[in-house]
């Protein structure tokens, strides 16, 4: 399942800044007695998660749980160019107002702030002022929607921003002028739809989540495709930063002769695409491990073309950083047919057990189930129970007999829905939602898709937990996570033999298989209604949406609150908790910062109670992660992205990098 | 349904999706299908024809249309009406029947998308078509109406593509108020 076919060198002077960054964190955490992350502590904000395992937690403690109602605006950057004349009145009347969305989470590195933004273009910003710096034009394609990476530099090669694009292609950028790296591929670029990927079938493997970096190597997911079956393959790469030559190639759907090729049934794993890193990775720098959360294979809610577990499909994968070769491998779902990927970084933490401290990483995915393993054996912290769950009534179906459940914490998420579980917030809602399950199959957890029937799946196909993963406060050992509480209508039938062309969806998305003998049955979608504004109503009892702090030390949960307002409620029924994308950060002023929620709200938490503490209304719904940074002038500024929508029917209706301080602008 | 019954639909099913497995693999592309008259483009775009004289687009809406059968009679009341396929041609002008064509490109029906955006963009038909003015028989022969063909023009062209807004979102199943219809309120 591995290729090597080229070693990563050594970078002396990362290697002696990380030494530096090291001993900070050692002191820091002085308690912990793990090693560190190589700059878990930094004052900025240099990748995705923070520090490569993805805490996202910010030692700023500026911002505090006293004084966070006086963070007010410092400064705005509109991502959308002077001039820039984007199609109004698109897509079915919504985003009508000439923005495009973003998931965008900005990076602070040496000073400089860096995005990428929805218009085509990477920036560097002023991150006290919001001032543009330089901007780079890509030629086609767009920027990773969920941001960029930062890699230090080696030797004459000064800083680098390191992203991938919608159409495949990764580019390294010098930090300070924005000027392609002429030594990196082909004048700073390297095209990813390699001839091994794409396997001569028609597709492209480009990136919506930020790549990673460890030493001189750049590692890559990949967006592959949920439907056709057939297509590029979902394969972790890492590439030499200095060069832009391919490093290491891990198959993610192990090839003949590979081991756990035997968990797809005869031939069912070739060219199967799919299996794929479309959200984030994570690296534990000292230890030289590679954490890969993959998602399910293709066609993502029908397998009766791929019987058998169907590895490393809904898996954690560790391995080792330097070479890609497989260490251990977790599977959350087997043969997955629910589109349960695993897309949130795994998040490495320490958690802390008679005494003694455990490294672990912390692995959820859209079933809403987290699971705490040790990150060096992949064992299970708590413990791991393989539970019967229901069969599948489509006759090609075969779905697993048992799935794992963890012991400890309990599932972040609903998992099943009965008739006596409707909503009865309003009676509009209750009558409408009564309406809409008549002659559903309801139950749960890991119900399949029905056949000749529609049923009810909890959590829908968007999770659960999504992109948005999680972040951790190490001095109070807790981890934060929004979960999202939305079911997902389907079910499949016989296929209608005189019909033309592939299997029709009728309404379930791109997850009916093209070519097999089953269409969708009309009706599906999501679980809910629409309400009086962009809004949806599900049809199941709130919470909605929910913020929750685990005490890894004990696998309970520490506090749980709804997170977010239906607006279009009277006020004393509006606080249901709402949908959303994007995930929490921590600070160690013990705060807990979350927007992501349809409501188009930015907040901020106590962390230890979960106490609501201060929000503020955006311009769009912020389908985004925030981050914190401590700017030249030595305040603590918050950021968030607001442009609103996302796959909750949010407009788009912003462009905003928005910084706050306490004070705001001065 | 007996055991006989539920195991003969299991044997033919399996026999189907064998076949349709093959066919996922690159294999090739779907016939053309049937269509009630046969019609060459190759044959009339040659004489000088446009796209846009046969089809039309009404209004910036989702599909284009196919002409009046009064619009081909326009010709074949005097060219080729000796042809059967001609005088069918003729019968259907005469009852004041469409002609019955069949669609060959679909646009999966989660998709949210126009032909109107396309041409107001001046996208080429043959971009999305292939080469129509080389076919006697039009098969679907790109990747126009899957994900793929999508997104690689829009990325080519810098053209705005938010998945959710743009392309399909979060297909609620019903509106509240239409909920409310359905349940006799």
């Amino acid at each position: 399942m591995m290729r090597v076919t080229n070693k990563p060198g050594e970078a002396a002077t990362f290697a002696a800044a990380a030494i530096v960054l090291i001993g900070a964190a050692l002191g820091a955490l002085a308690q912990s007695g793990t090693p560190p992350q190589a700059s878990p502590l930094s004052k900025e904000w240099p990748t995705y998660g923070h520090d490569p395992g993805g805490m996202r937690f910010s030692p700023l403690t500026q911002i505090t749980p006293a004084n966070v109602d006086k963070l007010d605006v410092a400064w705005v950057y509109h991502m959308k160019p002077a001039g820039a004349v984007m199609p109004e009145g698109r897509g079915r009347g919504r985003g009508g107002s000439g923005f495009a969305a973003s998931e965008v989470t900005p990076l602070v590195a040496n000073g400089m702030m860096y995005l990428s933004t929805p218009y085509f273009r990477v920036v560097a910003i002023d991150p006290a002022t919001g001032k543009e710096m330089w901007v780079f034009q890509l030629p086609s394609g767009n920027p990773s929607t969920r941001g960029v990476e930062y890699w230090p530099g080696a030797g004459t090669i000064p800083p680098q921003i390191v992203f991938g694009t919608s159409d495949a292609k990764l580019y390294s950028l010098d930090a300070k002028t924005g000027k392609p790296n002429e030594a990196f591929g082909e004048k700073g670029v390297v095209d990813l739809n390699t001839p091994e990927v794409l396997r001569g079938l028609e597709g492209r493997n480009g990136l919506s989540s930020p790549p990673i970096v460890y030493k001189n190597l750049v590692i890559t997911g990949g967006t592959t495709q949920e439907n056709p079956p057939a297509g590029p393959a979902g394969d972790v790469r890492a590439w030499d930063l200095r060069t832009g030559k391919i490093v290491w190639t891990f198959h993610s759907v192990p090839r003949a002769g590979e081991k756990f090729n035997d968990t797809w049934a005869g031939e069912s794993w070739k060219n199967r695409s799919g299996v794929n890193v479309w959200g984030f990775i994570t690296v534990d720098a000292a230890r030289g491990i590679v954490y890969m959360p993959f998602g399910a294979p293709s066609v993502d809610q029908y397998g009766g073309d791929r019987e058998g577990h169907n590895l490393f499909g809904t898996s954690l994968v560790a391995a080792d950083a330097n070479t890609g070769k497989y260490l251990w491998h977790f599977q959350v779902v087997h043969h997955d047919i629910w589109d349960a990927d695993l897309s949130g970084a795994p998040a490495l933490i320490d958690v802390k057990q008679g005494g003694k401290t455990i490294p672990a990483v912390a692995v959820i995915g859209k079933v809403g189930l987290l699971f705490l393993l040790d990150r060096v054996t992949g064992k299970p912290i708590y413990g791991v129970e393989e539970r019967p769950v229901p069969q599948s009534e489509v006759p090609l179906e075969r779905a697993a007999k048992t799935q794992p459940f963890p012991l400890k914490p309990p599932p972040l998420s609903r998992m099943s829905f009965a008739a006596a579980d409707i909503a009865t917030v309003t009676p509009e809602l209750e009558t409408a939602c009564r309406a809409l399950i008549e002659g559903m199959q309801l139950g749960g957890p890991y119900l399949p898709v029905s056949y000749k029937r529609l049923r009810v799946q909890f959590p829908g196909n968007h999770g659960g937990t999504n992109w948005g993963g999680v972040s951790f406060n190490p001095q109070l050992g807790y981890l934060f996570l929004n979960t999202n509480e939305l079911g997902q209508i389907s079910g499949l039938r016989d296929r209608d033999p005189a019909a033309p062309g592939p299997a029709r969806a009728e309404g379930q998305g791109n997850r009916v298989h093209p070519d097999a003998p089953y269409q969708g049955v009309p009706g599906g979608g999501r679980f809910s209604v629409k309400g009086a504004d962009s809004q949806q109503l599900p049809c199941q009892q709130p919470p909605w949406g929910q913020l929750t702090a685990i005490n890894v030390n004990t696998g309970e949960f520490a506090w749980r609150v709804p997170l977010g307002v239906t607006d279009s409620f009277p006020p004393e029924k509006q606080k249901t908790g709402r949908p959303g994308n994007g995930g929490t950060i921590a600070t160690a002023g013990g705060l807990v910062f979350v927007a992501a929620t349809d409501d188009a709200r930015f907040r901020a938490f106590d962390a230890k109670s979960g106490k609501e503490l201060w929000t503020v209304k955006l311009g769009g719904a912020a389908q985004a992660t925030p981050m914190t940074y401590e700017g030249r002038d030595g305040r603590q500024y918050v950021v968030i992205t607001s442009t609103g929508g996302g796959f909750f029917g949010n407009p788009v209706t912003d462009d905003s990098i928005m910084a706050f301080t306490l004070g705001g602008s001065k | 349904m007996t055991m006989t019954a539920q195991r003969l639909a299991l044997v033919s099913s399996l026999a189907l999706l064998a076949t349709l497995a093959m066919r996922a693999q690159n294999a090739p592309p779907r016939p053309p299908p049937a269509q009630p008259i046969p019609y060459s483009h190759k044959q009339h775009l040659a004489l000088g024809l446009q796209c846009r004289v046969c089809h039309v687009n009404p209004d910036a809406g989702k599909l284009m249309t196919y002409p009046p059968t009064a619009l081909c009679m326009g010709c074949h009341l005097e060219v080729a009406r000796e042809k059967p396929s001609i005088q069918k041609l003729a019968a259907l002008a005469e009852s004041g029947k469409p002609i019955p064509w069949v669609r060959v490109y679909e646009v999966p029906d989660w998709v949210y998308w126009k032909h109107g955006t396309h041409l107001e963009a001046e996208v080429p038909c043959a971009d999305c078509h292939g080469p129509v003015a080389e076919r006697d028989v039009i098969a679907v022969e790109t990747s126009v109406v899957r994900m793929i063909g999508c997104v690689t023009c829009h990325d080519k062209r810098q053209v705005f593509s938010d998945c959710t807004t743009a392309c399909h979102g979060p297909r609620q199943a019903v509106s509240l108020a239409r909920a409310m219809k359905r349940a006799g309120r």
